[in-house]
């Protein structure tokens, strides 16, 4: 093996200096010596034992799944080293409140903008870690900043798809962003932390509602949600608490969004854990990397946003996401992928923060859900759903992302995680034996956007409406 | 048409029905033009009906008319195939011009059709083909364009003149088929402002089962919206010009506000419902036009003849409207307004004897102004949406029996009715809840949205004692279709005034339906999502303060995007006397129990 510079050798210790301080140095573990590109299947699913939740496994032991398993040794190709930088700076400046709300250490207030993980150095024996973790994960996700997509919703039984409906989606959050877009929020007086759009395109009978939700930066107020009712020609304000209600009779509830998005003060959390998971990523995404591409500033993001200002759009290639999109998926020999089964997905070994949430509100669908938190970037992997009684109902799956460089419009070197093609996202019900795949077809995304407060006005609701 | 049998009727629907499920089941919306800026979908349905229970005959109707049977309705008749489609058309002018992209927001257009073709009078049974010819044939319901109705002098005495423009309504025009273009309209939006241009719904205020509150759009009553007929299909959309204007984000303690105010010009468009007419449709509203039918023609004043007096086209004729909403302290939505309507149900006037002797009766809408108040907010102790509202309808023209009609038997049809204007309050206090029950239903929440609704008759007193709307009682059409005095008969100064010590014993009755001071009804509709969102139950209760008792359940089923299949009953029952519970609302449906079989094609 030929020497390595000592440049070299100090720049790698940099790196993995900095690794380090986002998680400790994780043990070497035999699914870490799996060779890369083995597929995990009905052959071979031991090897996953613990390293996926049980229910999961079980559908890779019947033969349902079947997914190529990849070792990416380090994080370098997956966390944004803009976001570490913002997240050092936080170190000790922040605590949970009584409520489970993130607030200043010295002030007790939460702060009006907070850049960068709030607690980049979690300790597994901090009793509140696992509500710290939570904060780290929703503040990763703002990082990723305002966004736009148009996310079909397909419903898929065992024989494939059962129906679809198309919907539009604006999401902006008003905290969290990279410093150069937070600047251009502005005023919040209304303390708003997130506002999200949503418009159902097809099919007839659903055609023209619009949900329209604003979350608050206060722990103890709940959002305020309204909904068009086409049938009715009128808005009318929504239960802003039944959030883990099925969407249109789907899997997926309002807090599954983009993995987690109950309020965190809603919830107890607690580590019960930390290990190794076999992370569900955007294969095509790995494979040939990300087409993102910079929007010029007026060029028009959707009809509500007609220009962007800033950002970058992405236009998946189209590659089949699931088995009934491919040829010969039904196979004479009974060995066939379930319908559901994610195709697309690579697995990468990844560690993980075993995050325990159980709702403080007793009327909750769930009563226990698990989440795995990335221990590097705290996006999350398999959540798994359980009733009151502990039983697992269901698993909501939203694909990880490899790190895209790109630049900004000044020429800036710049990190964004997007997707290759491979980008839907699964929420499959055990007991039902059905699952719901969103973002299939893939549609184009705009991230970092600059989205106008006006189009989150009721008014705008009701003009939207038919 | 050949009479058909019953069963044939199902066969046929159930063809009609099956052609519609196989019709292109994985047809698409068709989009094109550059940018995809037009778009082509919508909805085709084929319903079949049956009755489940025979009619009253004070409801529909056994007397005679010249030998022949005035239909009534046995249970497991076809009431309906209804064929209903609703095509959109939707285009974005800014894709089709591009320099006008910065012009302007949004600039786009929407047409929608809204048609329907009924096959009760060619495929139904036997005797609504036969009504349909009788109806043909006689002078039975006639229509005025809005100018005077006029008594004149005559030889015989005071009659009705009819203006020019008379003219008859047909049953199967009313209940066979209709076609209109349902909306048409641009929309302009630029920064704060948006309008709405063109013919359109417009719904202020909180309406669940029935519209009642609802009232900035006239609704189609020939059948009763919300129970026989989906609301929004009901609904009559108006030719209207409409804006908003985005105020501010936040002010105080205020947020989101914005004004909002339309105006439907009385010269273009002064639409009301299509007149209900009665005995023409298993659909037709009490009394049965067999009123009248046994007396005697050559006594005058014992056959009656029901016209519908439209609002003249006029800009005073005019509705318009203005709201403002907001929301208060983030939570509370709030809403006030003033507009000017039509009421949803015409209140009848009587006018004389016409040139054949008969009892010319008008059907009078007025504009009334309607001003409301409504607010809605998610409460945590209930973990619910709590819904209010109040509305005063100002002007609305009420019903005095004697006012109204009796005053002019009593002047030997010398003079005509006339009505007053009420103030009438009408209100809801709404709640909708969201409950998981996991042993019924593992995945998805039951919804329940109930609510009371209620009304308050400011005007209504001892001296004043409102009757509904002319509403006969049904022992008094019992009555004079087993030979008695003719229905409606009593109609003298008891009416209105039962507290008059001077009427005389003989006197102290009357033939018209009460109305409370105050009344109301109570509404529940429970749903949920079964099967992966492909069946959803849906059960609605509606319980009155007079005495009715609906039940609604109702199953649909998604075969596929394109194709839906639901199935609804319609049950309810009044307690107590025969009059019991028997006034405006679903107490007027008792005898009416039915049952639908519906299969729907989308284009989407």
């Amino acid at each position: 093996m030929r020497l390595l510079s000592v440049r070299k050798c100090l720049g790698i210790a940099a790196a993995v200096g900095l690794t380090v301080a986002f998680a400790p140095a994780a043990r070497a573990e035999p699914i870490d010596e799996v060779p890369s590109g083995t597929k995990l299947n009905k052959a071979n699913w031991e090897i996953a034992k613990g390293h996926l939740p049980d229910e999961i496994l079980e559908f890779y032991k019947r033969g349902d799944y079947e997914n190529p398993i990849v070792q990416k040794p380090g994080n370098e190709w997956l966390v944004d080293p803009n976001l570490i930088e913002a997240s050092k700076k936080n170190a000790g400046k922040f605590k949970i409140d009584e409520n489970g709300t993130v607030v200043d250490a010295s002030t007790g207030e939460r702060p009006a903008v907070i850049t960068g993980l709030p607690f980049p150095d979690l300790q597994a024996n901090d009793p509140e870690a696992g509500q710290k973790a939570i904060w780290n994960w929703f503040y990763s996700l703002y990082w990723e900043g305002s966004f736009h997509t148009n996310s079909p919703v397909n419903w898929v039984s065992r024989d494939g798809l059962l129906r679809r409906i198309a919907t539009g989606v604006h999401f902006k959050y008003y905290d969290g962003n990279p410093p150069m877009f937070q600047e251009k929020i502005g005023e919040n007086p209304l303390n708003i932390l997130s506002r999200t759009i949503g418009v159902v395109n097809e099919p007839a009978d659903v055609n023209g509602i619009v949900n329209l939700n604003w979350r608050f930066r206060e722990g103890d107020k709940q959002d305020n949600a309204w909904t068009y009712v086409p049938a009715l020609r009128r808005v009318r304000p929504i239960n802003p608490a039944n959030r883990s209600d099925g969407l249109l009779g789907s899997d997926i509830s309002l807090d599954d969004g983009p993995y987690f998005d109950g309020k965190p003060e809603d919830f107890n959390f607690k580590v019960v854990g930390e290990g190794k998971i076999l992370a569900h990523f955007d294969g095509p995404a790995l494979e040939k990397g990300s087409p993102v591409r910079p929007l010029k500033p007026d060029e028009e993001v959707s009809s509500l946003v007609t220009e962007a200002v800033t950002g970058w759009r992405l236009e998946s290639p189209e590659v089949p996401l699931i088995p009934p999109q491919t040829d010969g998926w039904k196979r004479d020999d009974g060995n066939s992928l379930v319908a559901w089964a994610p195709i697309a997905y690579t697995l990468v070994p990844r560690p993980v923060w075993i995050i325990e949430a159980t709702p403080k509100n007793p009327y909750y669908l769930y009563g226990k859900q698990v989440l795995y938190l990335d221990k590097d970037t705290f996006r999350g992997y398999w959540k798994n759903k359980y009733d009151w009684k502990g039983n697992a109902l269901a698993n909501w799956a939203v694909p990880a992302m490899p790190l895209t460089k790109t630049q900004t419009a000044d020429g800036q070197p710049w990190y964004m995680r997007t997707g290759g093609g491979g980008n839907a996202a699964f929420a499959v019900n055990y007991k039902q034996d059905r699952a719901t795949v969103t973002g299939m077809p893939v549609e184009t995304t705009d991230y970092h956007i600059q989205i106008p407060d006006k189009i989150y006005e009721v008014d705008r609701v009701s003009r939207m409406g038919k | 048409m050949a009479s058909i049998s019953g069963r044939m009727h199902a066969f046929v629907a159930g063809v009609a029905m099956l052609a519609v499920m196989l019709l292109a089941p994985h047809a698409a919306a068709i989009e094109f033009g550059p940018d995809d800026a037009f778009t082509l979908r919508g909805k085709v349905y084929s319903q079949f009906t049956v009755a489940t229970e025979q009619t009253k005959s004070y409801s529909d109707g056994t007397g005679l008319d010249k030998g022949g049977a005035i239909p009534s309705r046995n249970a497991w008749d076809m009431t309906q195939w209804r064929n209903f489609m609703n095509p959109e058309f939707e285009v974005d002018f800014r894709k089709l011009a591009h320099p006008t992209k910065s012009w302007v927001d949004e600039l786009e257009g929407r047409v929608a059709l809204w048609g329907f073709y009924d096959g009760i009078y060619d495929f139904g049974p036997q005797r609504w083909s036969q009504v349909n010819a009788a109806y043909n044939d006689h002078t039975l319901q006639s229509v005025t364009e809005g100018t005077q109705i006029e008594l004149v002098d005559t030889p015989n005495g005071k009659r009705v003149q009819f203006p020019a423009g008379v003219y008859q309504r047909q049953p199967r025009g009313v209940y066979g088929r209709r076609i209109r273009v349902n909306e048409a309209y641009v929309d302009v939006a630029k920064g704060p402002v948006f309008f709405r241009i063109g013919r359109q719904a417009i719904s202020w205020g909180e309406a669940d089962t029935i519209g009642l509150l609802d009232a900035n759009n006239p609704f189609d009553i020939t059948i009763q919206p919300g129970l026989l007929i989906d609301l929004d299909e009901a609904r009559i959309p108006l030719w209207t010009l409409r804006g908003t204007y985005e105020m501010f984000d936040t002010l105080g303690p205020f947020s989101s506000g914005f004004l909002e105010a339309y105006w439907v010009p009385g010269w273009l468009d002064t639409t009301i419902s299509p007149l209900v007419i009665q005995s023409a449709s298993p659909y037709s509203l009490p009394p049965p036009a067999a009123l009248g039918y046994n007396a005697d023609p050559s006594i005058a004043g014992q056959r009656l003849n029901i016209f519908q007096q439209l609002p003249e086209p006029s800009t005073a004729n005019s509705r318009w409207g203005v709201k403002l909403q907001t929301v208060i302290a983030r939570d509370y939505n709030i809403q006030t307004w003033f507009y000017t309507t039509y009421p949803i149900q015409p209140v009848p006037v009587l006018y004389g004897l016409d040139k054949n002797a008969q009892v010319a009766t008008a059907l009078k809408n007025k504009l009334t102004n309607v001003i409301g108040v409504a607010s809605s907010w998610y409460s945590d102790t209930v973990n619910s949406i709590i819904r209010a509202e109040v509305e005063l309808f100002n002007g609305e023209p009420g019903f005095l029996a004697y006012k109204n009609i009796g005053q002019v038997v009593a002047s030997g049809f010398q003079k005509t009715g006339a009505y007053n204007r009420l103030n009438i309050v009408r209100g809801e206090l709404g709640l909708d809840h969201n409950i998981f029950i996991p042993a019924l239903n593992p995945t998805s929440s039951f919804l329940i949205i109930s609510s009371i609704v209620w009304f308050w008759n400011t005007d209504e007193s001892s001296m004043n004692d409102y009757r509904a709307n002319g509403i006969l009682k049904p022992s008094a059409i019992e009555r004079e279709q087993k030979g008695g005095a003719p229905a409606g008969s009593f109609n003298g100064l008891y009416c209105d005034n039962p507290t008059d010590p001077s009427i005389p014993e003989a006197q102290r009755a009357c033939d018209f339906v009460n109305e409370d001071k105050f009344s109301g009804f109570m509404q529940m509709t429970i749903r949920s999502d079964f099967m992966h969102g492909t069946l959803t139950p849906q059960l609605t209760t509606i319980a009155t303060s007079r005495g009715s008792l609906t039940f609604t359940p109702s199953i649909n089923y998604r075969f596929t995007d394109n194709f839906l299949f639901d199935i609804k009953y319609l049950n309810t029952h009044t307690f107590g006397s025969i009059n019991n519970g028997f006034t405006i609302g679903p107490g007027l449906l008792r005898d009416r129990d039915q049952l639908w079989f519906r299969a729907t094609y989308q284009l989407n």
